[in-house]
C-alpha cells in the first residue's frame, strides 16, 4: 500500500519550537530541515519533511498528536 | 582490500595516512568545489539526494537509482566504521580537533545544542566553521587529543559506533559516534542498503567455549549482527551483517569476542 505523508509547512509553522511529530513517530519517518541552507545566514525557521514514509506503519500518532494538524496520511 | 587503501592508503589504511587530513586535500576539495564539479555539502546531500531517492525505494527503478547515490556519496561524502583503537591512532594523526553538534541528532530526534555534543570536527575547516552558521550551531570547542580519546572511550561505553567521514574523497573532516535509527549513514545503510556508509576492515569473531549467555554485547550491536540463542545459551554473530565496530568486544566481561581483519575470510573480505 503506498502511503503518502502531506506536512503542511505554513500551518506547522517553525518546527523548532515544537517537534513532537519527531519525539512521537515510533517509525523515525520525519526529519527537521533548516528553511535556508547558504553561508553566513543562520536559518530562521526549520520545516518537517516525511523522508522516510516508506517505513510509516499508519499508526496514525502525528496526525493525533500534531497541535497544529498539518499533518495529513494518504493512502491510495 | 578496500578501493580507498588502494588509492589513498600508500601501504597501510587509508584512514591512518596522515595525508588524507592534510590541508593540501582541503584546499584541493575546495578547487573542486569552485569549478562546481563537486558538492560536498552532507546536508544538501540529504535534502536534495537521498530525499528524492528514496522516493523510488520498492520501484523497478530503485537499483539504478540505488548505484547512483552511492557513486556519488563514494566521490563526495561517505563514512566508515572505525573500531576505538584505530580511531585513538586517527586522534593522533588529525589536527585540530574540534568537539561540534551532531546534524543527524538535531534533524531526527530534535535533540537541543547543549546535549548534542556527539560529532567531533577534524582539520583545517574547523577554524572557520562559523562561517556555515546551520552547522556551527552550539559552536565549537577545541580540545586535545587526549581529551578527544577520553571522550571517545566515555561514548564507546555508552555504545555509539565510531565513523570516520570523507568530505570530497579522500579529506576526512569528521568523526562522529552514531546509532541507529538516528544516524543517516546506518540508516540508509541498515533499511535501505545505501552504501554511504562503509563497514570496518575488521569484523567480530566469537569464542563459544568463553561466552556465558549474558547478553551484554547483543544489547550493544547496532546493526542487528548479534542473536541470543537460548538453547545454546550463547550469542551468535552473523559475520555478513557484522560491521566491526568493536562494541560487543569492549562489553564482553568474559573477553569471548574479538575483532579480526576482515581479509581473513574470504567470503567477506570485499564486503563493503
Amino acid at each position: 500500500m503506498p502511503i503518502r505523508i502531506e506536512v503542511d509547512t505554513e500551518k506547522c509553522g517553525n518546527a523548532m519550537e515544537c517537534k513532537i511529530c519527531l519525539r512521537v513517530c515510533p517509525q523515525r519517518v520525519f526529519m527537521m530541515f533548516p528553511s535556508t541552507y547558504e553561508k553566513y545566514k543562520l536559518s530562521e525557521r526549520f520545516y518537517i519533511r516525511p523522508v522516510h514514509a516508506v517505513a510509516c506503519v499508519l499508526c496514525n500518532l502525528c496526525v493525533e498528536k500534531c497541535p497544529k494538524g498539518a499533518i495529513r496520511i494518504i493512502t491510495q | 582490500m578496500c578501493d580507498w587503501c588502494i588509492k589513498h592508503g600508500e601501504g597501510k589504511l587509508w584512514y591512518l595516512n596522515a595525508k588524507n587530513y592534510a590541508r593540501k586535500m582541503y584546499r584541493e576539495r575546495k578547487r573542486a568545489e569552485l569549478t562546481g564539479k563537486v558538492e560536498f555539502d552532507p546536508l544538501k546531500l540529504i535534502m536534495e539526494q537521498l530525499e528524492n531517492a528514496l522516493k523510488y525505494y520498492g520501484t523497478e527503478r530503485w537499483p539504478t537509482i540505488k548505484k547512483q547515490i552511492e557513486n556519488f556519496c563514494h566521490a563526495v561524502h561517505f563514512g566508515q566504521v572505525v573500531p576505538l583503537e584505530d580511531l585513538k591512532a586517527i586522534l593522533d594523526i588529525a589536527w585540530p580537533i574540534a568537539r561540534i553538534t551532531c546534524a543527524c541528532r538535531r534533524m531526527v530526534y530534535g535533540l537541543e545544542d547543549e546535549e548534542n555534543f556527539y560529532c567531533f570536527g577534524i582539520g583545517v575547516g574547523m577554524y572557520k566553521w562559523e562561517r556555515w552558521p546551520e552547522n556551527y550551531r552550539g559552536g565549537v570547542e577545541f580540545i586535545s587529543p587526549d581529551e578527544a580519546k577520553r571522550l571517545v572511550e566515555e561514548f564507546n561505553k555508552k555504545g555509539l559506533v565510531h565513523t570516520i567521514w570523507v568530505f570530497g574523497t579522500p579529506y576526512i573532516g569528521g568523526i562522529c559516534n552514531c546509532e541507529y535509527p538516528v544516524c543517516l549513514g546506518i540508516r540508509n545503510r541498515v533499511d535501505y542498503g545505501i552504501k554511504i556508509l562503509l563497514k570496518g576492515h575488521y569484523v567480530a569473531v566469537l569464542d563459544p567455549e568463553k561466552c556465558n549467555g549474558c547478553r551484554r554485547c547483543v544489547a550493544r550491536c547496532q546493526f542487528g549482527a548479534i542473536k541470543y540463542s537460548p538453547s545454546m545459551n550463547k550469542v551468535v554473530i552473523d559475520m555478513k551483517k557484522c560491521f566491526g565496530c568493536g562494541l560487543c568486544v569492549t562489553a564482553c566481561p568474559r573477553g569471548a569476542i574479538r575483532l579480526e581483519r576482515r581479509e581473513k575470510f574470504p567470503a567477506i573480505a570485499n564486503d563493503w
